[in-house]
């Protein structure tokens, strides 16, 4: 990005500060089951830890009028101090001058509030802290947005739509919907009878797999009295065993986020290097920090091609999207990603886990890390990225066998085997 | 990696690569932890060798406690429950101080390598821990799994 690029940036950094009021919520004391580390508010389980809200003025004058701030920023810190005994946490949302969340059009898309954690021994730097954290959050608001428009310029996109959404529509254009129903009845009621039959362990992961199918049917119009009948019935003894699901479900998506652990990081870590590249090259706007000299440097040795490591999942997914970063554009990374899930996310709620566990790249059909590896090879010249899903689908072969069949026929297939043994 | 606590080995399973590790930690983990969050891979080997160090000491302390009080016996086992399903380093830290034993682990080269920035962590927040990295040849075992 060129010198009037960065200019015509920083403009836009300072007129968003105008428009952005911060409001800091402090939590306090942490549980211990929270990692340490910045992390999304979504996962936390916060219900235990007393809030204390600041509200601030427009970020201009929050670090414009230092004699406004430092003030007020002193009084929270002297009565937060005694309460502060323990790990706490602080977290900065943005509101516009309404007091409403900002339109995704002005800072790019939703940005999720990052959680900052903090040792009781930091309670005496508050002040700093939290001033740290605002800017530090102006600077995520930043790069969305300029992540917004490199997505409005690489595809016809709207903002509005999600990527999923797109790439579901796309798929699902390959198969005839009417297919559909009959392919979940069959599977639903394999899975009913496999509840019946089985016990303890076993009886639940199939029950496990019936009431997520069940949860499936969206059109009553479509399925036969007796699916309908068997679907209740798996919902109710679900209710019923509640507590016993509850643990296995927790283990099942874990089983499913290990599937999905080169996809799911190595698109995080995509998201990083661009970010940090648009750090590095100074086109972020900030209030308190002055760039870091030695950042180039951090940022070559982190993500050249060359130095990423292949040994784990997570710089292995960082590799690939990167080939793909550099063929087709920001954009397309964020399809292929969910191109490479999808399949994959509609078989967790068809199988039971016994069947997920065996999983591995080499015996499982549409395996993400499989059509990841295939996709990074993939060559489309295109200006719109969405119009290379089509190719990008047929090229991986996702138009041959939906997740539906896909899974009725490893459920057969285990059931062959359950036989021979 | 082999985890001694007063001498006797409670874990014992050697990591070659961190695709195993990291597999372990997802399919025999604790799920409360990896279900949701979305790690870095240096909290997540952190994490993953915390669990394993708290599934030894609560291995330990089953077979130990028979004399303990009963109240204070499950408020232990309680605390120990909590921490192997949500590793944490002050919580192990807190398990520690009740545990009499001494806790060894022993690590083989390649896993020193692996998990050389959660050691860090360790050794810096949790010292009551030693940590013996293997040197080849002098004093090693034979390989235990051939």
């Amino acid at each position: 990005m060129g010198v009037g690029g960065a200019d015509m940036l920083l403009k836009d950094g300072a007129a968003l500060g105008a428009l952005l009021t911060p409001v800091v919520r402090y939590f306090y004391p942490l549980p211990d089951s929270i990692p340490s580390g910045a992390s999304f508010h979504e996962n936390i389980p916060l219900d235990k830890s007393l809030v204390f809200t600041f509200k601030g003025p427009p970020l201009d004058v929050f670090f414009g009028k230092p004699e406004v701030t430092r003030p007020l920023l002193q009084r929270v810190q002297e009565v937060l101090k005694d309460r502060l005994r323990g790990r706490w946490a602080l977290q900065v949302t943005f509101y516009d001058n309404n007091g409403e969340l900002p339109h995704p059009r002005q800072v790019g898309r939703q940005i999720s509030p990052i959680l900052q954690k903090f040792k009781a021994t930091d309670a005496n730097n508050l002040a700093d802290a939290t001033r740290h954290c605002v800017d530090l959050q102006f600077g995520f608001c930043q790069t969305e947005a300029h992540l917004f428009r490199l997505q409005n310029a690489e595809s016809s996109m709207d903002g509005q739509l999600g990527f999923p959404d797109l790439v579901d529509y796309e798929i699902s254009k390959s198969f005839d919907q009417a297919r559909h129903a009959p392919l979940i009845s069959e599977i639903l009621g394999i899975h009913y009878h496999r509840t019946m039959e089985t016990e303890g362990e076993e009886h639940l992961d199939n029950l496990l797999a019936g009431f997520q199918t069940a949860g499936l049917l969206v059109n009553p119009d479509n399925y036969s009295a007796v699916t309908l009948a068997l679907a209740s019935e798996l919902q109710l003894l679900a209710t019923m065993q509640a507590k016993e699901l509850a643990p296995l479900l927790d283990k099942k998506k874990s089983h499913c986020r290990f599937h999905l652990l080169s996809v799911e990081e190595g698109i995080a870590e995509l998201h990083a290097f661009v970010a940090t590249r648009y750090v590095v090259e100074g086109n972020i706007h900030h209030y308190t920090m002055d760039p870091d000299p030695s950042g180039k440097e951090k940022f070559l040795k982190r993500y050249s091609p060359s130095v990423i490591p292949q040994n784990d999942p997570h710089s292995r997914g960082l590799k690939l999207f990167s080939d793909i970063f550099e063929r087709h554009g920001y954009t397309f990374c964020h399809l292929s990603a969910w191109l490479c899930k999808m399949h994959f996310q509609k078989m967790r709620n068809l199988l039971p886990m016994r069947i997920l566990k065996t999983a591995r790249e080499a015996n499982f059909p549409f395996h993400p890390n499989t059509l990841l590896n295939r996709l990074s090879r993939f060559e489309f010249e295109h200006p719109n990225a969405c119009a290379k899903l089509a190719p990008a689908i047929a090229y991986l072969g996702l138009d041959v066998a939906s997740a539906e069949e896909t899974a009725l026929q490893l459920l057969k297939g285990d059931a062959a085997n359950e036989h021979t043994n | 990696m082999n985890i001694q606590i007063d001498g006797d080995e409670y874990f014992q399973k050697h990591f070659q690569t961190t695709d195993e590790i990291v597999e372990y930690i997802y399919l025999d983990g604790p799920a409360a932890l990896t279900a949701n969050t979305q790690f870095m891979l240096g909290s997540l080997l952190l994490s993953g060798f915390l669990f394993m160090v708290s599934q030894a000491v609560a291995a330990y302390y089953r077979k130990t406690a028979a004399d303990a009080q009963k109240a204070r016996h499950e408020e232990i086992m309680a605390k120990l429950d909590t921490l192997t399903k949500h590793p944490s380093v002050p919580a192990l830290e807190a398990v520690l101080l009740d545990l009499k034993g001494t806790v060894e682990v022993e690590l083989e080269r390649d896993e020193v390598k692996l998990l050389e920035e959660p050691l860090q962590t360790i050794a810096r927040d949790l010292p009551s821990i030693k940590i013996i990295k293997k040197e080849p040849g002098i004093g090693a075992r034979g390989d235990p799994n051939p």
